[in-house]
């Protein structure tokens, strides 16, 4: 885990310098310089956090689901900790995904707030696992308390795969992958610049280990608080 | 199946007896349309609105009307006895009709309140309109049910039915609306049968995941 955190960490603070330090030019020449893409210039840096964050939300919800399934499957108190923690971690993940979407959705569509097909699905993910801890917290009982919560965060996860991977499909958007387009973008897509394309690579595997180490950190936080404080 | 239908008879009878559902909601869908026709002028009811408030009226009836299926026998303590006659999934199936009898009874009062009083609720196509009915309400009450199962055990119960089901529900919703709207105005009929289908997905999927993971509700 050690070494986990110290190369994510490395990763992260290596894309935001060169994602936000490189220049952009009209042709680029050399590995050093982003090409210019046409209507969106220096705002699109901002790809290079928000998809990554939203990856990791959508990993976040995925693990804790497998968790949670897991649990009803042993009842090994332990696997419940890991889907909590993980589905916290996924809460806080698509809080900043919305933050630097409402950047992304003010300089590029006008607004901070567009309703978006995936701006609508986000807000209701949120609902769901703002729901889901309202839920731990109003069971007395600890058994049924982890059943439960544990019932609902299946149930949760699979309206979850609904609202990320359906209802933005089917619905046009501002979003690449909307109804009726099948390109990645103008960015990820239409640039077709090799430089782009590896920060943005290396930025969702700085991304994944973070959440890695983040899950562990919190899970074994979250243990200890149980073990001691019977919290 | 034959406890499911009995689970179902008892809880319809319950029902009838006492009317508790059937009265609050009349009550409530009442007050809600008078609400809306003081609030919303005859001439500013477009074929958009009528079909969102449709939709927004059904959401809050059927969370008085449903919510109480599993909370009721959970608060006079009946639900062991129906735990001793008959397996989880027994009893989920039985609430699960129960539900959508209520649900569509709830539908059908509410389209008749607004046949009556909404001037722009006129149907272009009415069998798509029933079909929405049919089809929205089983994948409501499959959504509600389980989630009323869900917080039967939990300590504020009124507040939490509201709040865990509306993002469960959304899509649902979503897609009703966009059905209303198609059966009430003069829109190109393409895209019926893919919200269609995307309901019963939707429903298909919650019914099988609450078939196989409600057992673990009633565990203490």
């Amino acid at each position: 885990m050690r070494i986990l955190k110290f190369t994510s960490i490395a990763i992260i603070t290596l894309v935001i310098i060169f994602g936000i330090g490189l220049p952009i030019v009209e042709n680029p020449q050399n590995w050093m310089e982003y090409p210019k893409i046409p209507g969106l210039d220096e705002k699109f840096r901002n790809l290079f956090f928000h998809v990554p964050m939203s990856w990791v939300a959508t990993i976040a919800f995925i693990v804790s689901t497998f968790y949670s399934l897991k649990y009803l499957n042993s009842k090994n108190n332990l696997y419940d900790i890991k889907a909590e923690s993980s589905a916290s971690l996924g809460l806080l993940f698509s809080l900043l995904a919305t933050i630097t979407g409402s950047m992304w959705a003010k300089f590029n569509w006008g607004s901070f707030w567009n309703w978006d097909p995936r701006q609508l699905s986000i807000i209701f993910l949120l609902l769901i696992y703002f729901a889901y801890f309202l839920l731990r917290a109003s069971i007395k009982n600890e058994v049924s308390r982890n059943n439960i919560s544990a019932v609902y965060n299946v149930i949760a996860g699979l309206s979850a795969i609904f609202f990320i991977f359906i209802l933005p499909r089917m619905l046009a958007g501002l979003h690449p992958g909307s109804k009726g387009e099948a390109d990645a973008g103008p960015i990820l897509g239409g640039s077709g610049s090799k430089n782009v394309l590896f920060t943005f690579y290396f930025s969702l595997l700085g991304f994944t280990l973070f959440y890695i180490w983040l899950q562990n950190l919190s899970y074994r936080t979250r243990k200890l608080l149980k073990e001691n404080y019977h919290a | 199946m034959k406890i499911v239908l009995n689970i179902l008879y008892k809880d319809l009878l319950c029902e009838i007896r006492t009317r508790h559902v059937i009265y609050s909601l009349l009550v409530f869908v009442l007050t809600t349309v008078f609400v809306l026709l003081f609030s919303i002028s005859d001439n500013e009811f477009t074929v958009d609105l009528s079909a969102s408030l449709f939709w927004v009226v059904s959401f809050f009836s059927t969370m008085t009307g449903l919510s109480r299926s599993f909370v009721l026998e959970e608060e006079k303590q009946t639900i062991l006895f129906l735990r001793l006659n008959a397996t989880p999934e027994q009893i989920y199936l039985g609430k699960l009709f129960y539900s959508i009898v209520v649900n569509l009874i709830i539908n059908i009062t509410i389209t008749f309140a607004f046949i009556l009083f909404i001037p722009t609720f006129v149907f272009s196509n009415l069998n798509l309109f029933i079909l929405t009915i049919l089809v929205s309400s089983i994948s409501i009450s499959s959504a509600v049910t389980i989630l009323s199962a869900i917080i039967s055990k939990a300590e504020n119960k009124g507040l939490l039915l509201p709040f865990l089901s509306f993002p469960i529900l959304l899509p649902i919703l979503i897609t009703s609306i966009n059905l209303t709207k198609l059966s009430l105005g003069a829109f190109s009929f393409e895209n019926e049968a893919n919200y269609l289908q995307f309901m019963i997905s939707y429903s298909v999927v919650l019914i099988t995941a609450s078939l196989l993971f409600i057992k673990y509700i009633f565990e203490e």
